[in-house]
């Protein structure tokens, strides 16, 4: 057959079972998937995921069709910036924290570079101006040193207090 | 729903704080799995987060790397004596250091010493006589246990000439070092250092700016052995040039495979073979040089190119070969994106001068001296097809200058991309508002160096364009120049321009801010 590739979908199952039609490019969008369907070739077998849920495979989804025709990213910058978050991706970030968690999860189980970035990014503006104890509210973690772990820990880090 | 993020998860998240030590600090208290992520990356530039001297810091710097076990080290019993808390330290903390700046530590540590409670004559004798003594003491052994230190900024110390030759690591480290830039006072001693032990590891190599003239004895030596030298940059002192000899570019060709940025400013070069040399640089992307001096007899260069050349930078050149610099050019213009020219005149023709240009339209960043009216007259011509340019410098050997008519030729050929502008005009202010009107680019930065004459109603024709173009956020004035503006207009433009300078200005400058886009942050 001759003419312009046909742009042909590819189907992913999500850990409950869920089908999923995506097209390839915004399959490509991840890594993993990328190297699968380059290896594997044609096929029309579903490709199972079974580390992400259907709800959040398709907020990934999501995300890969609105960035389908972004460039690929160019070598890590040395300086990450947390400011630099556009309208669309913030609006996208806003959601529960367990499904930030798992967005988290699924970017980096799927390699989706921009995603886990953005993700990562988000919670990081979440940790900025906050005191541990805020930190441990917000993200529900429990405090594991002794008093004079924390003492210590502390002390060693001093000179890094403050403005 | 996952409560924790594993641990790699963790880092890529501290990594987004890693310019903000405040976060990071309350990130460390919150539990212990944070804090083994968040010490790594908040340990690995703590000068640099700090950017100034911090006794505390160096108080866990020395509590992590005294032997308190060691009974016969009596200099370390000594000091172990003057610490109150000796607890052991979670954490080696010194081997996260990356980027170490030795004076911001020399000055940490001599606060330090200042603050302990010590009689020399009694417990101390024969062991340290005085305070500078423990300095250097505990310089040298805090430099030994930095065993993945990556980049150093070295400036030695006027006042602690023995630090000098404390620089000693241990003796199969730094075996990651990538950058070593020597700031203010030229150090042989490190650069010996380096050579003695074969540190071959670096790919950037600056010198400078220092404040005095010296000899490079050592450098040429360092400079053979690395095998992966990317970046080289030279800078002397301001105002009196610093004689490059033949032996540092020479050594500089051998690393032909690798560099790719040279840089000298304020540097003269006795050498008249000096391009016979980096012509074998062909992988160079970046060959600058500010504010240098070339030997008259030029005639034996070779006709050299570079095909990858990106930055070809003559900035404050005067008077080099002509001839040599178009060859360049031509032969070099594939991937030009900034062209710097030297001084072109005096020239009996401007061939030369043309056939530049015409090799230089594809470019973003251009930047000519001109001294007679013809020069300008070619470059008019030819700036209408510079269809990519963002910024323009016009400058003067001989202090010529824009005037009405060549102001208003300048605006028809300037194209919509432009976004900086330098030049040197004496207009009156309708003729300047003209020019501005006509503008079809929008600028964000305008300097204007050297300009007689310039009044309140040149300062109100910018502030109307500043309201009619919000993008424009800098304004540069020679301060020589602009002694008759009244602070009234001074301070109607600071609040209509975010950053409005009367300064001394300097091209090379502003040219490099351009480089690196740093325009709004000169001189702060």
């Amino acid at each position: 057959m001759t003419g312009a590739p046909e742009q042909r979908n590819v189907k992913l199952t999500s850990s409950e079972g869920t089908e999923f039609k995506v097209e390839r490019d915004v399959a490509e969008k991840s890594v993993l998937l990328k190297n699968m369907l380059e290896d594997v070739g044609e096929s029309d077998m579903a490709i199972p995921l079974p580390n992400v849920t259907g709800p959040i495979l398709q907020k990934v989804i999501e995300y890969c069709i609105h960035h389908r025709d972004d460039p690929v990213p160019a070598h890590d910058d040395d300086t990450k910036k947390t400011d630099d978050i556009d309208d669309w991706d913030a609006e996208f970030c806003k959601v529960d924290q367990g499904t930030l968690y798992e967005l988290i999860l699924a970017s980096n189980y799927l390699d989706i570079k921009p995603l886990l970035d953005l993700t990562c990014k988000t919670v990081a503006n979440m940790i900025k101006g906050k005191s541990p104890e805020e930190i441990r509210k917000t993200f529900n973690i429990a405090n594991d040193f002794t008093p004079e772990e924390e003492e210590q820990v502390r002390r060693e880090n001093e000179w890094c207090e403050g403005r | 729903m996952p409560t924790i993020l594993p641990p790699e998860i963790l880092e890529e998240i501290f990594e987004n704080l890693d310019h903000d030590k405040t976060a990071l600090h309350s990130s460390l208290l919150v539990n212990r799995s944070w804090c083994r992520n968040v010490v790594p990356i908040l340990w690995r530039q703590p000068f640099r987060l700090l950017n100034k001297p911090s006794v505390k810091l160096v108080q866990t710097y020395i509590i992590s790397v005294l032997d308190r076990s060691s009974s016969e080290n009596v200099q370390q019993k000594m000091l172990i004596k003057c610490i109150k808390d000796l607890s052991q330290p979670f954490f080696n903390y010194p081997i996260f250091l990356k980027n170490l700046r030795t004076i911001t530590l020399t000055q940490g540590i001599k606060s330090w010493v200042q603050g302990i409670d010590i009689h020399f004559d009694n417990e101390l004798d024969g062991i340290f006589f005085n305070k500078v003594q423990i300095v250097c003491y505990l310089y040298s052994i805090l430099i030994k246990s930095f065993t993945s230190v990556q980049t150093i900024l070295h400036c030695s110390l006027d006042h602690f000439p023995t630090l000098r030759k404390h620089v000693k690591f241990l003796p199969e480290y730094p075996k990651y070092l990538r950058s070593l830039h020597i700031e203010i006072k030229y150090d042989d001693d490190i650069l010996s250092y380096l050579t003695q032990i074969c540190c071959n590891t670096l790919e950037e190599i600056w010198i400078g700016p220092l404040n005095s003239g010296v000899h490079l004895n050592d450098l040429a030596n360092l400079i053979r052995l690395q095998s992966s030298l990317k970046d080289f940059r030279l800078y002397g002192p301001r105002c009196e040039w610093l004689v490059v000899t033949i032996e540092i570019i020479s050594a500089l060709s051998t690393r032909h495979q690798t560099l790719h940025t040279i840089r000298f400013s304020e540097c003269n070069f006795p050498c008249h073979n000096l391009f016979d040399y980096l012509g074998d640089c062909q992988n160079l992307k970046n060959l600058e040089f500010h504010n240098c001096d070339f030997p008259e007899d030029q005639i034996s260069w070779c006709n050299v190119n570079f095909p990858n050349l990106e930055i070809l930078s003559f900035v404050g050149v005067v008077y080099l070969d002509v001839e040599k610099v178009a060859t360049i050019i031509k032969n070099s213009k594939r991937n030009l994106t900034k062209v710097f020219l030297p001084c072109m005149t005096p020239q009996d023709d401007l061939t030369r001068f043309t056939e530049i240009l015409v090799n230089c339209k594809d470019v973003t960043c251009f930047a000519f001296w001109a001294n007679i009216d013809a020069e300008l007259d070619v470059a008019f011509c030819a700036l209408e097809s510079f269809n990519k340019l963002e910024c323009l410098s016009i400058d003067s050997e001989d202090g010529l200058i824009l005037n009405s008519d060549q102001l208003y030729k300048l605006g028809k050929v300037l194209t919509p991309t432009l976004r900086h502008l330098e030049l040197c005009v004496d207009t009156s202010a309708e003729s300047f508002e003209q020019f501005l009107l006509n503008l079809t680019a929008q600028l964000e930065s305008l300097t204007l160096s050297w300009c007689p004459n310039i009044s309140d109603e040149h300062i109100k024709v910018i502030i109307r364009y500043a309201r009619r173009n919000p993008k424009l956020r800098y304004v540069a004035l020679d301060d020589d120049r602009s002694a008759n503006l009244s602070s009234v207009i001074r301070d109607e433009a600071l609040q209509v321009i975010p950053s409005f300078r009367i300064e001394s200005i300097d091209s090379c400058e502003v040219i490099r801010a351009w480089f690196d886009d740093s325009i709004y942050l000169l001189n702060e």
